[in-house]
């Protein structure tokens, strides 16, 4: 595919490394001709600067034939502009970045229609569904949805209790439940940062302290928790530290569930917007990193401590502080990727990074045809993906257990949806083309299987 | 740096190489067991080529046990600059291997120049018949005058074993012809594959390999400041590259046999493939063809005319776009060809030509214009090959020739040379520069075919000149200290540098052989080759003391 870029910041980048390496032919195009030396030097891409008439080289990028147009400057009214002109210009799918989430939800007037957006994308509101997933959904920490909520993903620490040795074949884990991925530490020592990744095949077993993530039904999920004899209490209040848009977001998707919410920011006129944007909240006029004011605030006593402030190190630190104080759970937004890893070490439970919410987002929308749904997991090391089987699949018609020799070893089917019914694979069922399968895999075989399915 | 990245990326480029060298093992089998002695009296290659085929093998297998458990994400610029240069120096040790084993040259310097020769397209040969007593079958001397009015001369000894009738002591064949023809194919062939690059040929082949160390790599071989982006990715530009170079050599192998329907496949094979790689190296009964066929001698210069022209443009001209002629670069290099070639067409017209039996003739327009346009493309495209003995031309003939080795071709092409987009930068800079002493205030954007040129391109291209002149300098010096005398040392140092293949005194004129030169000249001459087509910076860079230091 050849897609067009506009814009040369952090997060195109971001987007554009990874569509490259999937082998997309990727055209960035910048105004600033310093921002493209540096992306050009570091990516597989083509840069291009942009004159002052962008429809010019939005026309002559015609003559590649580009598949889509990302428009992911800054600029708002520019992102608009853009995807208008191409759409005029007969490109066939053009996605445009909102700072602001107006545009998305709007139901009485069809923006899409309007400015020729296909795709809306507000990092925003991205974040703050990503968070919202992770703690508010009852039972499932981490959770991922695939056919359309049918399927759930979990990822759990397995207790240190835990003592069997039975191969993951025979081990008697609840009906319809999948072990899709486990990360094991090399030593017990080790942190996880650079525990190793398996793709569990049939002789694999569990053993205490991997981080294990589980595909299944969510009332099979729900078992999880006796299965493992884990206690689970679900989040009632929740503590902002920031006012931003992902903040903005997040308050008012938890509050809609019911949840307690504090929100902590520095700015009093913000404060005072906030106030009056959600009557129920509590809005405290601090700084989020002020350790005095933390304790005497009782910060700890809230479950989850959430860093969504603009500036990564306040998150960053105003998590570590929350958890030392005894929020049970820690979340930081962070704008640079690849951060988890290191992050866990200062007590950060979980990052929600705009970045990758938004390059999953976007990958979805360019792989409409075959991949319904994609998540990555641990820094892009996996992938969970939903996949649409098609007519000439050279794997329909073949069961599971035969088809190792046209799969790689590092990939695994999860679930099967046929006509509405979903099945948890295991090796004695058959594809069929016009199921929905829900893998894991290694991004690396990303292309494959696009080939495969 | 990470070893074991570096380790795997070349055992990899050793298993693809591999391949490359069963091309002429297959050669050398067919003709050890299917054609009769007598038709292919030279001495076999099969051994050598098995030899070298294992070797290569070997080296990747070893490679391959310390890059255990790389996966190409540590693989970054350090690493990819390192693996480039490595794999042009070994290749260039495998590349010989042949020549040594087969016992065609039994100098292990020699085979390296041999193959390093070839591989960076300078096309320069050291094979030479021997001069061989044939009572005594002693191997004389060579003795041959650079300079009769200084009396200048060389000593030496050839290195090809004639192959002489056992029944009427004749000499068959000598020179190149007694060289087995796997051989001789296996110079082409690593000449036509340094032509466009050996390592962009290999990120064309295999996978995406590291995190935009591609890109980095293929920039590194495409010779020139720019390279016309062609497709986003580097793999597709590699692609698309060789599926350009593929396409020319074909259709020049089949142009060159529609032309002349007797010439053989191999013949059109060797030339062609010397010509689009604007490498030069042509065995000598192929040459002979080329020398008494005009016809051939126009195809010819057509294809190293392609050869020299960015191969960005030929793909666009051949997608139809022919309004992307209207390149300043491709312009100027017309402009180049056209001023330099009648320099020497109008300082030939008259003068004697002297045949290689000694028979003089004068030499009218027509033909002055054929072998002086031939001559100076040849050279300016850093082809350099000779057509017939420039060295008795006017003087100011042979320095507009020695001068447009330093222009060279247009950059992202097969040729060498500094590159014509780079002096028009020079040129652009240096007239900015002397009009802003006198107009101080004024501001200009500084454009290049409507591009906005950077700064450091700028500064890139000037430290790029300053390096190229030094270099030649520096290696005519070292040259002069090992017994060249000035003439010969300034002009072997500007071909080497270049990539061009052809000097005076011994190496231009009847021999054409750098055989005269003492062995460590050869050593060097080797790595100023490599410099001068990585363009210096990629082989400089491994000099300097940060790139080694570890934090």
């Amino acid at each position: 595919m050849h897609i067009v870029i506009f814009g040369a910041n952090r997060l195109s980048a971001h987007i554009a490394s990874i569509l490259s390496e999937e082998s997309h032919g990727i055209y960035l195009i910048d105004s600033e001709p310093s921002k493209l030396d540096k992306v050009s030097s570091e990516l597989d891409v083509s840069t291009m600067l942009d004159s002052k008439n962008s429809w010019e080289i939005l026309d002559q990028l015609k003559e590649v034939k580009p598949d889509a147009l990302l428009a992911l400057t800054d600029n708002e009214e520019k992102n608009l502009t853009l995807c208008k002109i191409a759409k005029q210009l007969n490109y066939p799918l053009t996605v445009a970045l909102l700072q602001n989430e107006s545009y998305t939800h709007a139901s009485k007037i069809n923006f899409n229609e309007i400015f020729s957006v296909d795709h809306f994308i507000c990092p925003s509101l991205l974040t703050a569904q990503e968070i919202f997933k992770y703690i508010a959904i009852p039972r499932s920490s981490g959770a991922e949805h695939f056919a359309h909520g049918a399927i759930h993903i979990h990822k759990m620490r397995i207790p240190p209790s835990w003592n069997n040795n039975t191969s993951l074949d025979s081990l008697p884990v609840p009906e319809g439940l999948k072990v899709a991925l486990i990360r094991r530490k090399s030593s017990p020592n080790d942190s996880y940062a650079d525990a190793n990744l398996i793709f569990p095949h049939g002789s694999d077993v569990l053993l205490a302290d991997d981080e294990v993530t589980f595909i299944g039904m969510p009332h099979a999920i729900d078992q999880l928790f006796d299965y493992f004899k884990v206690s689970f209490q679900p989040i009632q209040s929740v503590v902002l530290i920031g006012g931003s848009l992902i903040a903005i977001n997040i308050a008012r998707l938890l509050i809609k569930k019911g949840l307690r919410i504090t929100i902590i920011e520095k700015d009093l006129k913000t404060c005072e917007s906030l106030a009056s944007m959600f009557p129920t909240a509590t809005v405290l006029n601090e700084d989020g990193c002020n350790m005095r004011f933390m304790q005497m605030g009782q910060i700890g006593k809230n479950d989850a401590i959430i860093g969504c402030s603009s500036h990564d190190e306040v998150n960053i630190l105003a998590c570590s502080i929350g958890k030392n104080l005894g929020c049970k759970l820690s979340i930081a937004t962070i704008s640079e990727s690849g951060l988890g890893n290191t992050l866990e070490q200062v007590h950060v439970d979980y990052c929600a990074s705009p970045h990758e919410a938004m390059t999953n987002r976007i990958l979805s929308i360019l792989q409409r045809q075959k991949v319904v749904a994609v998540t990555s997991l641990y820094e892009n090391r996996a992938k969970i993906l939903e996949l649409k089987i098609s007519k000439d699949s050279p794997l329909v018609g073949i069961p599971i257990v035969e088809l190792k020799n046209y799969l790689p070893k590092d990939f695994l089917i999860a679930a099967i949806q046929n006509r509405g019914r979903i099945i948890i694979a295991d090796n004695t069922k058959v594809l069929c083309s016009g199921d929905t399968v829900i893998v894991v895999t290694h991004p690396k075989h990303y292309n494959d299987l696009q080939r495969l399915f | 740096m990470n070893k074991r990245e570096v380790c795997k990326f070349i055992s990899n480029y050793f298993f693809i190489f591999a391949c490359f060298i069963c091309l002429p093992l297959f050669i050398a089998i067919y003709h050890h067991t299917f054609v009769p002695r007598h038709l292919h009296p030279q001495p076999h290659s099969t051994f050598a080529f098995s030899v070298t085929l294992l070797f290569c093998l070997g080296l990747g297998f070893i490679f391959r046990y310390f890059g255990k458990g790389a996966d190409g994400r540590k693989f970054f610029r350090r690493e990819g600059f390192l693996s480039l240069s490595l794999i042009w120096f070994l290749s260039g040790i495998i590349g010989g291997m042949p020549f040594l084993l087969s016992g065609t040259l039994t100098n292990p310097i020699e085979a390296y120049f041999e193959a390093m020769s070839a591989i960076t397209t300078t096309g320069s040969s050291v094979m030479y018949p021997k001069n061989i007593d044939l009572n005594t079958l002693e191997n004389k001397p060579i003795h041959i005058t650079a300079s009769k009015k200084l009396n200048i001369k060389y000593t030496f000894y050839g290195n090809i074993n004639p192959i002489i009738d056992n029944e009427s002591k004749m000499v068959l064949y000598a020179g190149t012809d007694a060289v087995s023809r796997a051989i001789l194919f296996w110079k082409s062939l690593l000449q036509w594959l340094g032509g466009m690059g050996i390592v962009i040929l290999f990120i064309a082949i295999l996978p995406a390999y590291g995190l935009g160390g591609n890109k980095l790599l293929v920039q590194a071989e495409l010779p020139g400041p720019s390279s016309k982006d062609l497709a986003p990715r580097a793999r597709d530009i590699a692609v698309l590259l060789w599926k350009v170079y593929c396409m020319i050599t074909l259709t020049g192998i089949g142009l060159l046999m529609l032309t002349d329907p007797e010439i053989s496949l191999w013949d059109a094979i060797y030339i062609i493939s010397a010509f689009v790689s604007t490498s030069g190296f042509i065995p000598y009964r192929q040459s002979l063809y080329i020398f008494n066929n005009p016809a051939a001698q126009w195809l010819c210069m057509l294809f190293m005319f392609i050869g020299s022209v960015n191969f960005a443009l030929i793909f666009q001209v051949i997608k139809g776009k022919l309004y992307r002629l209207f390149d300043a670069e491709f312009l100027l290099y017309l402009l180049t060809l056209l001023i330099g070639s009648s320099c020497i067409i109008l300082s030939l017209v008259g003068t004697e030509e002297i045949f290689l039996v000694g028979v003089a003739e004068k030499l009218n327009f027509v033909k002055a214009f054929r072998i002086g346009l031939f001559q100076y493309l040849s050279s300016q495209s850093t082809t350099g090959y000779i057509l017939l003995d420039y060295d008795q031309w006017p003087h100011f003939a042979q320095a507009v020739l020695i001068t447009s080795m330093y222009i060279g071709a247009m950059s992202c092409s097969s040729g060498g040379g500094i590159k014509i987009m780079r002096y028009y930068i020079l040129f652009k800079t240096a007239f900015y520069r002397t009009e802003s002493i006198f107009k101080p205030e004024e501001v200009r954007s500084f454009k290049i075919s409507k591009q906005p040129i950077n700064p450091i391109i700028k500064e890139t291209t000037l430290s790029f000149f300053f390096i190229a002149i030094t270099c030649a300098l520096v290696s005519t010096l070292i040259y002069i200290a090992d017994g060249l005398d000035f003439q010969t040392a300034f002009s072997v140092a500007s071909s080497m540098i270049n990539n061009v293949g052809v000097a005076y005194g011994p190496a231009g004129g009847p021999t054409q052989t750098f055989t005269f030169l003492p062995n460590f000249s050869k050593l060097i001459s080797t790595f100023w080759m490599v410099l001068g087509r990585l363009e210096f910076y990629m082989v400089l860079i491994l000099l300097t003391k940060t790139f080694w230091r570890e934090a």
